[in-house]
Parts: structure tokens; C-alpha cells; sequence
């Protein structure tokens, strides 16, 4: 992640910090993803085709399975047959944005750096024509944009995304269950938040979640000093949620505090494991393709295991 | 109460309010602190909550050993001496003996600037101040200057509480003010004044600091083994609460580990300078003695000029013997004298010269490669007169009569052309011509002789020995109206009085038997006595009549027929003072002493003529040998003076001048050179034997009386007892032994130049013969410098009456030169004077110049090793009472708590980490 960045090297653009002075949040997503696709991994995606609609270039990552061997033959040059296909993953994003998400000393504080990492997500699945909806949420869901995958569709949710404002303690449980309805059939969930919720409660939401055969992704968004605690002097730390505050000296605190962070994301990963929820922590100092990676990595898998499953059948 | 338990209390509080300095800091950092919007708020309760406890102990922990570094601190600045019972109550004492004497004036060039060693000595003490300023508020310093002891009634100044600053400046303006003196004063004294101060302050621990130039002539010999005596007694006496401290101010500074001596400067000085006569007559030459000493280790070649300081006037004719420019051998006495008439007298005080000599370089310019000026320079005063005036008091009535003894004395006397004016006691008191010595003005006779007298009255005999003790030069002479007894009870007193010897009851012969008849002889009817006075000094009178010993043959023929013997059973000859200056041969038998002669013979010589390796002397040796025995033999009517003779020619028989005839007359000095042991037991016995049978009765005896000098002559002045003054082949000697007896007992009087502030000077005058007027001393002072002699009045001295004597204590004067004292009447104080009293005070170059330091080893061997443990020499001044703010301990602890305080500050990350700058900080791990 942190090796030299050529100028030719689409992924320059990738970089947190770059992509924080890109002010327009589609823009921002196209520029992760586009870089992203066109410069990591063959595609995974692919739908039924029903009607063929077109040849394209082929670009490096095409699966060559769908190579046009004819057009090859005749003109020694690669296409790729396209065909207008019904996507066949819905993906439902899942944004905290409650007052915690707030917090951020980096160019993108978390509440950014999920909006981001979602807007991506929606650009690329869309993309890839599948459908994908948006859910914000804080003491409550604040936000649905139902699943579409058409492609103008990006819009309504950059502009869901837009306008949640982060505010008010968050509420898991009942957000999830709430989520939960709103995602009718069985979808890919991804869940970016901070997770600074009841555990139990968050469990039990992922639970009912579970109970829908969703496929849940989750990205647990922290910002570097809240895994570092790298302050000095006396300081008065204020809720962002509620009216704790503490003054202390976080030197003297540093220790026990990393301690208890550990034991926390112990425990949030361990119960993402045993609800087979594939977990990935990420710190706004991370990339964005961090994230994107994971997605991807994860829809590979999915694919594949639905594969194997219907392979029989 | 603090104050003794703290040397530097003041920090005390200054620590104390330190120490909440940490409790504030922290309230401060508790005030004052960042807000933080945070959302990870319940790891950071939880955090708290679960180290809440663990982080209140380590704080204050560590709230508690900032506080008690702080403590520390505060007590090694505060200086905490401890609170045991010998700390409580006790302040130091300091006492500086602060050397300076002439000798201090020692000056080198430092950085280009003239600097001398009490330039060193005030830095020193300085040092002390400032030392027990800082760290001993309550110690006391006592000064004692050596210069000072010479004042009445000297109190040395008590320093106290120097902490303050007003006090410690006063004081070292004190020390500012202080500049070397010309004077001398022992160390001694100031030990003995210092030991006051020990004894006062006998509870508190002392510290004795010698701060001086250690010079070897201070610290050696009988006065500097008295004084290195004492200090080690002193030291070891004390051990337990004294130590001293020699600190040394010659440049370079002496580092007594490195043995040998300490490098000194180069001096010259002239020790003494004198007129051989205390009066002198118009146009009588007068004799200078300029007495110059080279203490350094080179040669130096210098040119000395006199001045008459009456007019200010450098005196170019005078011709110094040896002449300028003067070589002056280093280590060595150069004596330069010069002759001056003086051809005028003047009137007043004026008739008292004044003049001086000094040393310059042979260009005339200042001397150079000479450490101390002060003793370039030196002062004398004779006093002129038209005539010499002697006065001369005769027992017998017709003393004056031809033949007689005031005859021959006063023919001597004037014989000279109008330098003396002889007074005849009897003219001024006929019939009783002692009671002139009841006058009060007996200071204007250089020289008072007493001839055939009988006895004097008490009151003359106390007048006689004042103006003795003050420099009046004494004849005595005898005669047949000599009361012996009297002589002997009151002249001679033991040897306190004014005669040199006792006498028998009755003169030699006595009146009834006939009076000794005259013997020519081939040897002296009297001997000189050079063996009193060793090789390089002149008999006193007789060596000044004989220059060389050949020109004492008229002695030969001196009939001396009656005469006084002195009682040598009852003498008690006091070495230095009396003297035998000529002594009549002993006229005892020869045989007498055949005893002595058979066993020198029998063993030494006997054994040397058996010896054959000295076969070449035995004939000569022989022949000498038998001449003596034959002296000696029972039938020889030869004296014991021949008998002395006789050896003495054996002695020195030098043998025939001839060589053929040196077989038979061997050279018999070689002989008694040979180192055999023999022959060296034989030549040792041979000198004792003759030495013994040589000297008879004592003729002429001189005394040290005082300043004043006494001669007393065993027979008479004229011809009634010896034909020394007329009628001999010695009478030619007579009238220069008189001359000579004049010019030594008149130069009695030039002691009274003396040294500065050496010692108390009075005058004391008779009452009676005061009576009717009321006597004061006016003083004053003439105050030389290349112009005529300012004259500077003193204050009058009044006087105190003890025992009829009326005594007029002068103040003692530390700037060198003429001091004129003019007893006035108090009631005509316009008239003129009734006598003048003439003082030179000189630098004491003698003891000054020499500044030879004191070799480490001396100084090892007999002041630091035999008190080891209390003296020692140091370069940290002041010697402090041993504190626990020096204690090792104390910085260990201070150092534990450093350690303890900084390991728990970087375990509780109040400190930076190392690697926090490189992002190594821990991380919660995913």
C-alpha cells in the first residue's frame, strides 16, 4: 500500500488523500473503480447471456472465456461479446452515519472514508449493471434507496450518501432489523460502520440479517487514532454521542486503552466469524482499495461457492 | 536554630517552596488541557476505569520523588550540616595571621603589571570571605596583621556574620586597604595573640590560617625554630579542633610535593649605615660604614650616592672606599665606607646631620633584578659640633696636676687641634666632681670617663648607667682611691652594672709591699686579645692602633707596676657582651706547668720521634721539645708567658730560608700540617697548654651596657701606676689608645639608629634634675624624598614619673628617618630647646632582605609531618565543618531518586519515546 506510486500507475489516484481533494463524491467513486478494474483483477461478474448486444475490446482481466474466437479469427483482433443480461446480485450498502462516524483527524474522517467506500462500491457494481441499493442509518434508518441497477441509479444514492449527515446515537439492533425489511430477497449486505454499538445487540441484528440468507460484508471503519491513541498532554476527551467526557492524560492511558481495543475488535471479529460474516477492519489511513480488494475477494468467493452449489443441480 | 543546622538556610526556604512546585504543575496541566471530540468514548472509560487505580499510586509516586528531588537539592544548596551536638552552637573560628612585613614587598611583573606577594595574600583572604560568606554565616575571621602588634594596645578586628553583604564588603575594603609595611615582626607574636583568641573561643573548632612568604630566615634558625616549635605545640595541643593552614604568597606559589625550594627573587639591601662616632667635630673626619648585603645568587654591580637631606642634595665628592660602581658577591657582606668633614655648624636642630645613601644602578638609574626597593635606601644622622665635648671626672683632687691621670688624658685629648673640648667634672662641681653625672644633660658627652673614683651615689651611678643603656660611651680607669668593694657590690652587680668584671678586695701589689718592677722583654707586656674576636674582626681599639701585629713592639717595654686584678673565680664572663680586649702575660713560674709538658712529651711526642716516616723533623722537633722541658724544670725561674713563647715557636717555626741547611732546620709547619694522629694529639695539646699558660690578669675589659659601650682599664690613666703615658718606649701608643678609646666608645651612640617599629624607644631623664620646669618632648619628623627634609611635627610626649625617673614614651615610628625629640619646657615653649634627642629609624634589611623561601622539605620535615593531621598545606582555603551536603551518600540517593524518578516518568509515557516520532506506538491489532 505504501510503496512509490508511478505516474503512469492508475492506482496514484487511489490515495486517500488525493482522492479527499476530489470534491464531488461519483467522481471520487469513478476514479477509485475505474483505476481499480481496469488495472487489478479480471472481472468476476458475469450474467446469463439472453441477447447479444455488442462486441467491445477486450480489455486485460476479461475472463477470455467470453473472447469472440470468431472475430479473432477474421480479424486477429480480441472482442468481447456483450450481452444484455438481468444482473443477478443485488447488493445492498449499509452506511452508519450516526454522530461516532464523525470523528476523523486524517484527510477523510470515517463518515467520508464509508461514504466513499460505498459510493465505489455502487459505481462499480452498477457498472456491472448488478443492482444496489442504500441504507443510512444512526438512532434510526435514515435513508432507503432501494436496489436498481440501472445506471443513473448511482445518482440517488451519492445523493442519499450526500445528504446524511451524521447525527444521533446510534441504535443497532432495531436499525438492522429495520434493514432487514427493507432488503426483501436474499442480497449481498455490506456493512460499513464503526461498529461503536452494543456488541450483543449488533449481533443480534447481524442475526436477523442471517435469518434473510443474506450474504453480509463487513467493513468495520476506525480511524488511526482511535486504534493508536497517539496523544500527549492533558486533554479533555468529549462523546461525540452522549455527555461522557474525561480529562486525563492519554500518555499515562495509551496502554490500557489499546488494550481494550484489542479486546473489543477480538471480540467484534471473533463474532463476525461465528456468524460467517466475512469482516475486514479498516483504518481511514488505509487506501480505498483496501476496502474495494475485500469486496471483490468476497464476491469471488461468493460466486464460486453459489457455483459449486449449483454444479450438482 | 535553622541557621546552625543549615549553612545556607536562605535555600532552605526557597527549597520548601520548590518542592510544591511539582503538586502546582500538575494542577496547572489539570486546568489547563485540549478538548477532544471523541467517538471511541467507551474504550477510554473502560481504559480509565481499569487503570485508575494502578495510575493515582504511580503518580503520586512519582508526585512524591519529584517532590523529594527537589528536597534533595534543597538540602545539599541549603548545605545541611547535620544536627549532631558538635554542629549545634558551634560556629568556626578563623584566625588569619596575614604576614606583612617588608619582606612582602617582594614584587615580579604578573601580566605586565607590578604585583607583590601581598597582593597574593589579599586574594587569599578574600577567598576565605567569600568562602565563609557562602557557606559559614555564623563562623567569626579574626585579623591579625603583623604590622599592627607594633601598636599600643593592638586589638585585632573580629569579623562576624559575612553573610551579610554590607559586613563582607566592609571587610574586604579592609583587606583592600592593607599594604606592606616596612617593619619586621615575628610571627610568633601573632601566635601568641592568636592563642588569646584560641583559648577565648576554647569550645569552637578553629582554623588557624598562616598566610604569608614562608622565607627561610622566619622559619629557621633560633627565632624560627621557637616559633615552629610553638605552632606544632599548638597544633598537636588542639588536635581535635584545630587546623592550620600555611598559605604561601610568593609567586611562583610553592607546591610542597615537589621538594627542594621554591624559586625566589634576587635582593640587595643595605643592612647598616652609621658614622663611627655619635658627635663629631667641626672639620673632624667622620667615618661612614655602609654595610650592603647581596641575599641573591648573582653578582650585581651598583653605584651608591649619599645626600644630605638637610638640603635635599645628592653629594658628588664623596669618595666611597670601594670606590662606584661597587661589585656586590652574591651571598656575601660588602662594607663601603666613606669619610666627610663637616665643615660648618649649623644652629638648632640643624647641627643634627641628615643624610642617606642609596643603591643604584651603575648608570644611576633605579637598580635592577632587585625585589624589594625599601631597602635601597637608608638613613643616618650624626650630630656636629664646634668640639667634641668629654667629660672627665677625676677622683683625685689633683688630678690634674702633670702626671696625674686628667693630665695625660686631657694632653691626649687635645692633642688632636680643636676637636675636643675636655670637661672637668670638678670645675662645674668643685670638690665633688661626680655630681656632675646628676645633670640632666649628660647625652651631649659621646664619652664620660671616670679616673681614680672612688665610688659614685646611687643616684649618680642609676644617671650613669641611663646614659649608658641610651649610647653614652663610659671610661673607667683605676687607681689607688678605688673603692673595690663598692665596685664590686654596685659597679659590677653580677654582671648587671656598668664594670665589666669584679676585682679583688685590694690593688696588685698591694700598698705595702713595693710595686712590680719593670722587665724588658723580647715579647709584649701586653697582649692583645685577637683570639676573643676570631679572624675576621679588629680588637676593638687596640685593632685600630694595630693595623698589622708587628707595630705592638713598643709593648714590649710597657712597666705597668700596679694594677687591679679582676676576680676570675667570681667572674661571670657573659660571651658577646664582655670582652677582654688586652690581657697582661702570665707571670706565674714556668714550672708550674711541668706536669702537662712530661706527659705531652712522654706519650705524643715520644711516639711521633719513634716514628720513622717523620724521621726528617725528629732533630728539630727534639731541640724544641727539650728547650720547652728546660722551661720547666725545678730549678727555672722562667714565667708561664715564656713558656707560651716557647710553644708558639714551635708552633710556627717555619725553618731555615735556606735550602742547604733545610736538612737541619725542616719547615715545622709542614710537620703540624701532617695528618697523623700523633702528631695532631701533640699539636692539640701544645695550643691548650699555651693558651693556659699565656694570659694573665684581664688590663683592658669593654662591655655592651645598653646601646652604650663601657671600657674599664685596670691600672691608671697617668703615670702613678705604669708608665704608659710617659717614661716607656709604649708612651708613643698612649695618646692613640686614648684617641682610639674615644672614637669606640663615641660610636656607642650611632645604635640609636634603629629600626622601624622594632621596638619601644623612651627617653629618661632624671626628676630632680627637671625640677622647676615642666619638661615635654615636641617631635618631629624629617621627612626625606630628593629635596631638603620636610619637616613634619608629631605629637608632644608628656612624660610619667617612676621612681624619681621621669619617662617620656615615644611612639613607635614605622617610616624610616630622622626623628629629632626636643625636651622642651612647657611654660617657655619658644625657648630654645633644653637638649635634642636624635632617633634614625631604618628598614630592618638584616631580616627583611632575605627572601630565600623556606625549602618544602624543611617545611615537610619540621611543621607538616610532626603534625600531620592538623597542619597541612592546601590550595582550598577555608577548612569547612565536614557537612552532610558533601556526604557521598547524599548525591547517591539524589541520584537513586534521578534514576527511580525519570524510569517511572517514561513508564508512564510523560516522557517522549523514543520511537513515538517514528509512528512504533501501539496499535490496536485487527
Amino acid at each position: 500500500m505504501a510503496k512509490a506510486k508511478t505516474q503512469d500507475d492508475p492506482k496514484r489516484f487511489l490515495h486517500p488523500e488525493t482522492i479527499a481533494r476530489i470534491s464531488q463524491l461519483d467522481l471520487r467513486a469513478k476514479q477509485a473503480v475505474t483505476g481499480f478494474i481496469s488495472g487489478m483483477h479480471r472481472s468476476p461478474f458475469f450474467g446469463h447471456s439472453v441477447e447479444f448486444v455488442q462486441h467491445r475490446d477486450y480489455t486485460p482481466g476479461d475472463d477470455v472465456r467470453h473472447l469472440d474466437w470468431k472475430v479473432w479469427s477474421k480479424t486477429d483482433k480480441f472482442y468481447i461479446k456483450q450481452y444484455e443480461a438481468e444482473t443477478n446480485l443485488r447488493c445492498q450498502l449499509v452506511v452508519d452515519v450516526s454522530a461516532s462516524m464523525q470523528y476523523g483527524t486524517g484527510p477523510l474522517n470515517k463518515y467520508s472514508y464509508a461514504s466513499t467506500v460505498a459510493a465505489s462500491l455502487a459505481y462499480m457494481l452498477l457498472h456491472q449493471q448488478d443492482a444496489v441499493g442504500l441504507i443510512t442509518f444512526d438512532d434510526d434508518v435514515r435513508q432507503v434507496v432501494p436496489s436498481r441497477s440501472a445506471h443513473n441509479h448511482l445518482d440517488a444514492i451519492l445523493k442519499a450518501l450526500d445528504v446524511s449527515r451524521p447525527r444521533e446515537k446510534t441504535n443497532i439492533e432495531r436499525i438492522i432489523r429495520r434493514v432487514a425489511e427493507n432488503i426483501p430477497n436474499r442480497s449481498m449486505v455490506v456493512m460499513i460502520s464503526d461498529v461503536f454499538v452494543n456488541r450483543e445487540e449488533f449481533f443480534r441484528g447481524i442475526e436477523m440479517l442471517r435469518h434473510g440468507r443474506h450474504d453480509i460484508l463487513m467493513f468495520h471503519i476506525m480511524d488511526e487514532d482511535e486504534l493508536t491513541f497517539p496523544f500527549a498532554g492533558t486533554t479533555r476527551f468529549e462523546d461525540l454521542e452522549g455527555p461522557d467526557a474525561v480529562v486525563c492524560d492519554p500518555r499515562a492511558l495509551r496502554q490500557g486503552y489499546v488494550e481494550v481495543v484489542e479486546e473489543y475488535l477480538t471480540e467484534v471479529r471473533r463474532g463476525c466469524s461465528r456468524k460467517g460474516i466475512d469482516y475486514q477492519l479498516i483504518s481511514t489511513k488505509d487506501y480505498l482499495d483496501a476496502a474495494l480488494s475485500k469486496f471483490l475477494h468476497h464476491r469471488e468467493a461468493m460466486a464460486k461457492a453459489p457455483a459449486k452449489s449449483q454444479s450438482p443441480g | 536554630m535553622l541557621s546552625l543546622i543549615f549553612a545556607n538556610p536562605g535555600f532552605l526556604f526557597i527549597a520548601a517552596a520548590l518542592i510544591s512546585v511539582p503538586i502546582i504543575i500538575h494542577l496547572i496541566n489539570r486546568m489547563r488541557f485540549k478538548r477532544i471530540q471523541w467517538a471511541a468514548m467507551e474504550f477510554l472509560l473502560k481504559a480509565q476505569k481499569r487503570t485508575r487505580r494502578r495510575l493515582i499510586i504511580e503518580q503520586l509516586m512519582l508526585l512524591a520523588l519529584r517532590c523529594l528531588l527537589i528536597a534533595l537539592v534543597g538540602l545539599l544548596v541549603a548545605r545541611f550540616v547535620g544536627c549532631s551536638d558538635n554542629n549545634l552552637g558551634k560556629p568556626n573560628l578563623h584566625i588569619v595571621i596575614l604576614d606583612d612585613t617588608l619582606s612582602t614587598q617582594d614584587t615580579w611583573k604578573q601580566e605586565g603589571a607590578p604585583r607583590n606577594s601581598l597582593d597574593n595574600a589579599r586574594n587569599d583572604i578574600k577567598k576565605i570571605v567569600k568562602g565563609i560568606a557562602q557557606g559559614h554565616p555564623n563562623d567569626r575571621l579574626v585579623l591579625i596583621q603583623l604590622s599592627k602588634l607594633l601598636e599600643k594596645d593592638y586589638q585585632p578586628k573580629v569579623y562576624e556574620k559575612l553573610s551579610d553583604d554590607e559586613r563582607r564588603k566592609a571587610v574586604e575594603r579592609d583587606i583592600g586597604d592593607i599594604e606592606p609595611s616596612l617593619t619586621h615582626v615575628s610571627t610568633l607574636r601573632a601566635l601568641k595573640l592568636a592563642k588569646e583568641f584560641l583559648t577565648k573561643y576554647a569550645d569552637t573548632p578553629a582554623t588557624l590560617h598562616i598566610i604569608g612568604d614562608f622565607r627561610h630566615r622566619d622559619w629557621t634558625g633560633a627565632e624560627g625554630d621557637v616559633l615552629v616549635k610553638e605552632l606544632v605545640e599548638l597544633a598537636n595541643k588542639n588536635k581535635d579542633k584545630l587546623k592550620i593552614i600555611p598559605a604561601d604568597t610568593v609567586s611562583p606559589r610553592r607546591e610542597i610535593k615537589l621538594g627542594g625550594i621554591p624559586a625566589s627573587r634576587d635582593n640587595v639591601g643595605i643592612i647598616d649605615f652609621r658614622p663611627n662616632t655619635r658627635i663629631v667635630g667641626k672639620n673632624m673626619p667622620v667615618q661612614f660604614n655602609v654595610t650592603i648585603m647581596n641575599f641573591g645568587s648573582k653578582q650585581i654591580e651598583m653605584s651608591l650616592m649619599a645626600r644630605d637631606e638637610t638640603t635635599g642634595k645628592d653629594m658628588f665628592d664623596i669618595n666611597f672606599n670601594p670606590h662606584n660602581p661597587i661589585k656586590l658577591v652574591p651571598g656575601k657582606i660588602t662594607v663601603v665606607t666613606f669619610e666627610h668633614r663637616f665643615t660648618e655648624v649649623k644652629a638648632g636642630e640643624n647641627n643634627h646631620a641628615h643624610l642617606s645613601v642609596r643603591m643604584q644602578s651603575p648608570q644611576l638609574g633605579a637598580l635592577e633584578n632587585d625585589a624589594l626597593a625599601a631597602d635601597n635606601i637608608r638613613w643616618a644622622s650624626v650630630e656636629v659640633r664646634e668640639r667634641v665635648p668629654v667629660l672627665i671626672i677625676d677622683g683625685d683632687p689633683k688630678g690634674r696636676d702633670e702626671g696625674k691621670d686628667s693630665f695625660f688624658l686631657r694632653t691626649s685629648l687635645i692633642s688632636v687641634p680643636g676637636s675636643y673640648n675636655v670637661v672637668f667634672g670638678d670645675e662645674m662641681h668643685p670638690g665633688n666632681p661626680a655630681k656632675v653625672l646628676e645633670r640632666p644633660d649628660l647625652n651631649q658627652y659621646p664619652t664620660i670617663i671616670l679616673a681614680n673614683v672612688r665610688d659614685l651615689t646611687p643616684k649618680q651611678l642609676a644617671n650613669l648607667e641611663n646614659y649608658t643603656n641610651d649610647g653614652g660611651g663610659v671610661a673607667i680607669f683605676m687607681g689607688p682611691l678605688v673603692n673595690a668593694a663598692w665596685y664590686n657590690k654596685s659597679f659590677y652587680r653580677e654582671g648587671k652594672g656598668l664594670f665589666p668584671a669584679p676585682i679583688r678586695d685590694n690593688f696588685f701589689p698591694p700598698p705595702n709591699e713595693s710595686e712590680l718592677e719593670s722587665k724588658p722583654s723580647d715579647s709584649p707586656q701586653l697582649l692583645i686579645r685577637d683570639d676573643e674576636f676570631g679572624a675576621d674582626r679588629d680588637v676593638p681599639i687596640f685593632g685600630k692602633m694595630f693595623p698589622d701585629p708587628q707595630f705592638r713592639a713598643p709593648l714590649n717595654n710597657l712597666p705597668i707596676k700596679r694594677f687591679f686584678q679582676v676576680n676570675r673565680a667570681l667572674w661571670k664572663k657573659v660571651p658577646g657582651k664582655v670582652f677582654e680586649l688586652a690581657t697582661l702575660p702570665n707571670d706565674a713560674l714556668a714550672r708550674n706547668s711541668d706536669n702537662e709538658v712530661k706527659e705531652l712529651v712522654d706519650t705524643h711526642g715520644r711516639a711521633i720521634l719513634a716514628n720513622a716516616d717523620l724521621k726528617k723533623y725528629h732533630a728539630r722537633l727534639r731541640t724544641h721539645l727539650d728547650e720547652i722541658v728546660q722551661l720547666v724544670k725545678n730549678d727555672s725561674d722562667a714565667r708561664a708567658f715564656q713558656l707560651a713563647n716557647r710553644i708558639q715557636a714551635l708552633l710556627t717555626d717555619r725553618g731555615s730560608p735556606q735550602a742547604k741547611l733545610r736538612d737541619t732546620f725542616p719547615d715545622m709547619t709542614e710537620f703540624w700540617a701532617n695528618s697523623d694522629d700523633k702528631v695532631l694529639a701533640l699539636k692539640g695539646s701544645l695550643e691548650r697548654l699555651r693558651f693556659q699558660v699565656n694570659y694573665g690578669d684581664p688590663f683592658v675589659l669593654s662591655q655592651s651596657f645598653g646601646k652604650g659601650k663601657v671600657v674599664a682599664m685596670m691600672s691608671t690613666a697617668g703615670k702613678d701606676w705604669n708608665d704608659w703615658g710617659g717614661g716607656s718606649a709604649a708612651s708613643i701608643l698612649y695618646a692613640p689608645f686614648i684617641w682610639e678609646l674615644q672614637n669606640y666608645l663615641s660610636s656607642a651612640g650611632t645604635d640609636a639608629n634603629l629600626v622601624v617599629g622594632a621596638e619601644d624607644v623612651k627617653i629618661e631623664l632624671d626628676a630632680d634634675a627637671m625640677k622647676g620646669i615642666q619638661p615635654k618632648i615636641v617631635r618631629h619628623f624629617k621627612k626625606a624624598g630628593g629635596k631638603p627634609a620636610e619637616d613634619i611635627k608629631l605629637g608632644d610626649v608628656f612624660p610619667t614619673t617612676q621612681e624619681n625617673t621621669l619617662i617620656f614614651p615615644l611612639e613607635r615610628n614605622v617610616q624610616p628617618g630622622l626623628y629629632l625629640s626636643h625636651l622642651v619646657d612647657q611654660n617657655a615653649p619658644d625657648k630654645a630647646p633644653i637638649a635634642t634627642f636624635a632617633h634614625v629609624f631604618n628598614v630592618d634589611t638584616a631580616r627583611e632582605g632575605d627572601l630565600k623561601r623556606l625549602s618544602n622539605d624543611e617545611m615537610k620535615q619540621t611543621l607538616i609531618e610532626p603534625a600531620k593531621d592538623t597542619i597541612r598545606m592546601s590550595d582550598d582555603l577555608l577548612v569547612r565543618k565536614s557537612e552532610f551536603s558533601e556526604s557521598p551518600w547524599l548525591f547517591l540517593i539524589l541520584l537513586l531518586v534521578l534514576v527511580a524518578e525519570q524510569a517511572l516518568a517514561v513508564h508512564l509515557s510523560f516522557h517522549m519515546k523514543k520511537n513515538d516520532d517514528d509512528g512504533a506506538m501501539p496499535r490496536a491489532r485487527s
